[in-house]
C-alpha cells in the first residue's frame, strides 16, 4: 500500500507519483500549481510521470493559496 | 481596569456608567440594486451625525468598498496630515455585491485610513457581519472623522433607525471580553446575538503603530463570539487614538435578497453551482474546509518560501509542526466556521479550550480563532517558533490586544535578528532575552506593548522606526539595517520569500499601500511555473492582477473564492491562472445584482479609477515616486554570507547562467556583491516595464493622459500630478 494524502492507494509494479496524483483526483493543471512531496521530498512538476513510487511511501499533494 | 474574564461583567452597571452625547434618526432607506446612494458620517469631536448623499458621479467612478473610501479620504485630509490628525477619517464600506447570501464570500468590508506606519492611504480588508449589516441599516459606507474627549461607543441601530454616541468608561478595551460583552448588551435574545456585530481594537493598539480592528460575529453553537481582521496599517491605533473604543451594528431580518437585486434567479444559480464545485472539488484542492490556509506552511516550506529567522532562510525542518498535520488535530471541526451568510468555502477554523500560559488571561482555556497562514509564518517560524499551541496563544492575544500579526511578526524577527547579531543586547532590550525561539520573550514584548510600557512599545513603532533609533543611538549599520529590515514605505512584509521571484518582489515593491500580498501572489507562477519568463510578461501580470484583485474591494467580495476552489477542467482552458469561469460568474453577478452590463474590460476599468486614484493619492502625501518603490535586498537575494551559502548551489547557478560569471575562485562577498548588482538593476528594468504598463512615467506619475482616460482628471488630482511632471 501507498498512501496518498492519508486514503491508501493499492500499489503495483511500475507506478509513477502521477499515478498517485491520478488516484487523488487530482490534475497537473487542475489548478496552475501543485506541491508534491514524496516521503518528505518536493518532487518537481516534470519529474511526476517519471519518478517511481514503492510499497510504503508516503505522498502528500498540497494546494497553494496566497495567504489568509 | 482591564476586565479578566467576561463572566465578571456586570452590563446593567456598565449601562449605568455610560453618557450619552448623541441621538439621532434617521430615514430608512432599502437597498436597491446593491446600493443605498448614501453613506453615514459621524464626527466624535463634535458627535455630529450627517447621512450624506452618494452622488452618480463618485458612484460611476469608484463604485463602492475601496473606491468609496478612498474617496473620501482624499476629500477630508491634505498632504500635512498625520494619522492622528483630527481630520484623518476611518472609512469602513462594502460594495454593490456586498452582503449576499447565495454566492461565497460576499461578506467583506474594506477600512481606509491614513496608516500610523506609512502616512499613506491604508486599505485593509475583513470578513464577517459587521459590512452587510451597515449595508443593510441603510448604508454604503461609514464615515468617522474627529477625536472623542473620552472612550466612546458608537451604535448604529439599523433596526429603529438611530445612531446613538456614549461615552463608555466602563467597558473593557481587548477584543474577546469586549466584542461578547456588547453583543450582549445589544441582543434581545441570544438569537438576536447573529444581528449584532461589534467593531474593536485592544490595548496593544492604543501603544503600537500596527493596530488592527476587530469585527465580530455571534457563533450560536459555541455561544463565543469570533473575530475577523482588518489587518494591516494601523486602522486600530487610528480607532483608538480617536477614543472609539466600539462601533456596533445592529440589524435585524437578514434575507437573501436584500440588495433587492436585479436578477435574483441568476445569483441563486450562479451560488448553487460554485457551492457544488466547492463541496466536489475542495478534498481534491484547497482542503480549505479541513486545513484553512495552514497548509499553506508546508507549501511554502516545501518550494523554500517560508520565512525563517527574518527571512534569512526559506526553509525548516521543524516547520510541519506548524502545518496542516498538526492544526487538523487542533482545531475545533465539530462546528461548521463560516465568515457570512452562505460561504460554504469554509476557510476560518476555531480552536476550543486553548490553555493559555502567559500574560492577564494566564489559566484560562479560551476559545480562538485558529492561526492562518501569516500568523503562523510570521509569528512563527519568522521568529524562530515552531510549536502550534505557542503560536496559537500569539495569534489569541494579537487579535484581543488588536495588534497586526504580520506586522508584529515581521518586527520581532528583525528585532531577533539585531539582538542575534549583537546589534542591540539587553540594556537595549531592558532585559529580555530575544534570541530565535525564544516564544516567552516574544510574548512578553506582547504584553508590554498591551500595558504602555518597556521595550515592547519601542519595537511597537514598527520597523521604519527601529532603523533609525537603533542607528542614532545604538551606533548600528545603516545600510546593513536597511538590507534587512522587511519594510517598504513604512509597511512590514507579509510573510512570503520573494528572493527568487522578480514578480514578486515587483509586487511588494508597487504596492500602493506597501507590501501585502493582496495586491499580487505570482511567486508560483513567476518562480516555479515560468510562466511569466520575460519582463513584459511579468509587467503584464502586475498590471492585470492588482486591478483584478482590486476589483474584489470594490465590490465587498472576498478574493479565495476566485482562485481557491477552480472548476474541475478549469486547467483545460487558455488561461488556468484567471480561473476563466470563475470570472465569468463575477461578470454574471455584477450585472445580475446592479442590472447593468458588463464585461471584464469594464472589470478592470473600474479598478483602475480606484487603482490610480489610490497612487496619485500616495504623491499627495510624499511618498508616490519611484523611490518608495525600492525594496530591502533581502527580498532580493542572500545579504549575509550565510544566507549565500545555505544555497550556494543556486546562487552559483544563477551567476553562471544568468550574471554570465564564473563564480570558481570568487569569495563568497564577491559572489553577493555581484549577484546584488545584477538583481538590483533586473529590479530596476522591471519597475519601468510596469510603469509603462500602467501607463506612468519612469518616476511611477500617472500621466495626465491616462487620468483623463479614466475619468479621474478632476482638477485637484491633476494639481498634484503635474507637481511632479
Amino acid at each position: 500500500m501507498v498512501k496518498v494524502n492519508n486514503k491508501e492507494m493499492k500499489w503495483q509494479d511500475n507506478m509513477m507519483l502521477e499515478d498517485a496524483i491520478i488516484f487523488a483526483e487530482y490534475h497537473e493543471y487542475y489548478h496552475p500549481i501543485l506541491v508534491v512531496t514524496l516521503n518528505g521530498i518536493l518532487i518537481k512538476s516534470d519529474a511526476f510521470k517519471t519518478t517511481p513510487i514503492n510499497k510504503g511511501d508516503i505522498i502528500e499533494i498540497l494546494q497553494p493559496l496566497a495567504g489568509g | 481596569m482591564e476586565c479578566k474574564n467576561s463572566k465578571d461583567i456586570n452590563l446593567e452597571e456598565l449601562k449605568r456608567q455610560r453618557v450619552r452625547l448623541h441621538e439621532s434618526s434617521f430615514e430608512p432607506k432599502e437597498i436597491y440594486r446593491g446600493y443605498a446612494d448614501r453613506s453615514l458620517y459621524i464626527n466624535v469631536t463634535t458627535n455630529e451625525v450627517k447621512v450624506k448623499k452618494i452622488s452618480n458621479d463618485m458612484k460611476e467612478k469608484f463604485t463602492g468598498g475601496r473606491g468609496y473610501g478612498m474617496k473620501y479620504l482624499w476629500d477630508a485630509v491634505n498632504p500635512d496630515t498625520r494619522w492622528d490628525s483630527p481630520e484623518n477619517e476611518i472609512i469602513i464600506a462594502q460594495g454593490p455585491i456586498g452582503g449576499i447570501t447565495q454566492y461565497p464570500g460576499a461578506g467583506k468590508s474594506y477600512v481606509v485610513t491614513i496608516s500610523p506606519l506609512t502616512d499613506l492611504p491604508v486599505d485593509s480588508n475583513v470578513g464577517g457581519f459587521f459590512g452587510p449589516l451597515c449595508k443593510f441599516s441603510g448604508f454604503d459606507a461609514l464615515e468617522i472623522q474627529g477625536k472623542a474627549e473620552n472612550d466612546v461607543v458608537i451604535f448604529i441601530d439599523g433596526d429603529n433607525n438611530k445612531v446613538i454616541i456614549e461615552e463608555a468608561p466602563g467597558e473593557c478595551t481587548n477584543s474577546h471580553i469586549l466584542a461578547k460583552t456588547l453583543t450582549e448588551m445589544y441582543a434581545d435574545s441570544e438569537e438576536d446575538k447573529m444581528n449584532v456585530s461589534v467593531v474593536s481594537a485592544g490595548l496593544g493598539a492604543e501603544h503600537t503603530r500596527f493596530g488592527i480592528l476587530n469585527f465580530s460575529h455571534y457563533d450560536l453553537r459555541r455561544k463565543e463570539c469570533k473575530l475577523k481582521q482588518a489587518g494591516r496599517g494601523g486602522i486600530g491605533t487610528v480607532f483608538r487614538n480617536k477614543k472609539i473604543k466600539a462601533i456596533v451594528v445592529k440589524r435585524s431580518g437578514i434575507k437573501g435578497d436584500l440588495n433587492n437585486p436585479h436578477d435574483l434567479d441568476t445569483i441563486i444559480k450562479l451560488g448553487i453551482k460554485l457551492h457544488r464545485e466547492i463541496y466536489e472539488n475542495d478534498t481534491k484542492q484547497c482542503w480549505m474546509r479541513v486545513h484553512g490556509t495552514t497548509q499553506l506552511v508546508d507549501a511554502m516550506n516545501a518550494h523554500d518560501l517560508l520565512p525563517v529567522n527574518n527571512f534569512q532562510y526559506g526553509e525548516h525542518p521543524d516547520a510541519p509542526k506548524i502545518g496542516k498535520n498538526s492544526f487538523e488535530k487542533i482545531f475545533d471541526r465539530s462546528n461548521v466556521d463560516g465568515c457570512w451568510y452562505g460561504c460554504t468555502l469554509q476557510c476560518a477554523h476555531g480552536i476550543t479550550g486553548l490553555e493559555i500560559k502567559t500574560g492577564p488571561y494566564k489559566g484560562q482555556k479560551i476559545f480562538t480563532d485558529g492561526s492562518e497562514y501569516e500568523t503562523l509564518a510570521g509569528c512563527g517560524s519568522n521568529c524562530g517558533i515552531f510549536d502550534p499551541y505557542q503560536v496559537s496563544e500569539t495569534n489569541f492575544y494579537c487579535d484581543t490586544y488588536g495588534l497586526d500579526t504580520i506586522s508584529f511578526g515581521t518586527t520581532v524577527g528583525f528585532v531577533m535578528e539585531c539582538y542575534n547579531r549583537g546589534i542591540i543586547g539587553k540594556e537595549v532590550t531592558q532585559g529580555l532575552d530575544l534570541n530565535f525561539g525564544n516564544w516567552e520573550a516574544q510574548m512578553e514584548l506582547m504584553h508590554q506593548m498591551a500595558r504602555g510600557e518597556g521595550f515592547g512599545v519601542v519595537v511597537g513603532q514598527g520597523i521604519h522606526r527601529l532603523k533609525k533609533l537603533f542607528v542614532e543611538e545604538y551606533g548600528a549599520d545603516k545600510e546593513f539595517l536597511h538590507d534587512i529590515g522587511m519594510e517598504v514605505k513604512g509597511l512590514e512584509f507579509s510573510e512570503y520569500i520573494s528572493k527568487e521571484s522578480l514578480a514578486q518582489q515587483a509586487g511588494y515593491g508597487t504596492a500602493n499601500k506597501g507590501p501585502q500580498h493582496d495586491e499580487n501572489w505570482l511567486i508560483f507562477m513567476d518562480m516555479v511555473r515560468n510562466q511569466i519568463p520575460t519582463f513584459e510578461d511579468k509587467a503584464e501580470a502586475l498590471f492585470y492582477y492588482p486591478l483584478f484583485r482590486t476589483w474584489f474591494s470594490i465590490m465587498g467580495l472576498c478574493k479565495l473564492p476566485w482562485n481557491d476552489i477552480m472548476p474541475a477542467d478549469n486547467h483545460l482552458t487558455d488561461e488556468p491562472a484567471k480561473v476563466p469561469e470563475h470570472v465569468e460568474n463575477y461578470i454574471a453577478l455584477y450585472t445580475a445584482v446592479t442590472g447593468n452590463d458588463f464585461s471584464e474590460e469594464e472589470m478592470l476599468l473600474q479598478s483602475e479609477k480606484v487603482y490610480n486614484l489610490q497612487k496619485v493619492f500616495c504623491l499627495k502625501m510624499g511618498k508616490g515616486l519611484r523611490e518608495y518603490d525600492y525594496i530591502p535586498y533581502r527580498a532580493m537575494g542572500p545579504v549575509t554570507v550565510e544566507e549565500y551559502e545555505s544555497r550556494s548551489e543556486r546562487y552559483d547557478k544563477h551567476l553562471k547562467d544568468f550574471v554570465k560569471i564564473d563564480p570558481d575562485g570568487m569569495t563568497v562577498e564577491e559572489k553577493i556583491k555581484e549577484l546584488r548588482k545584477y538583481r538590483e538593476s533586473q529590479y530596476q528594468t522591471l519597475l519601468d516595464a510596469v510603469y509603462k504598463r500602467r501607463g506612468w512615467t519612469k518616476n511611477a506619475i500617472p500621466t495626465i493622459e491616462r487620468l483623463k482616460y479614466l475619468g479621474i482628471d478632476y482638477p485637484d488630482v491633476v494639481d498634484v500630478v503635474k507637481k511632479f511632471l
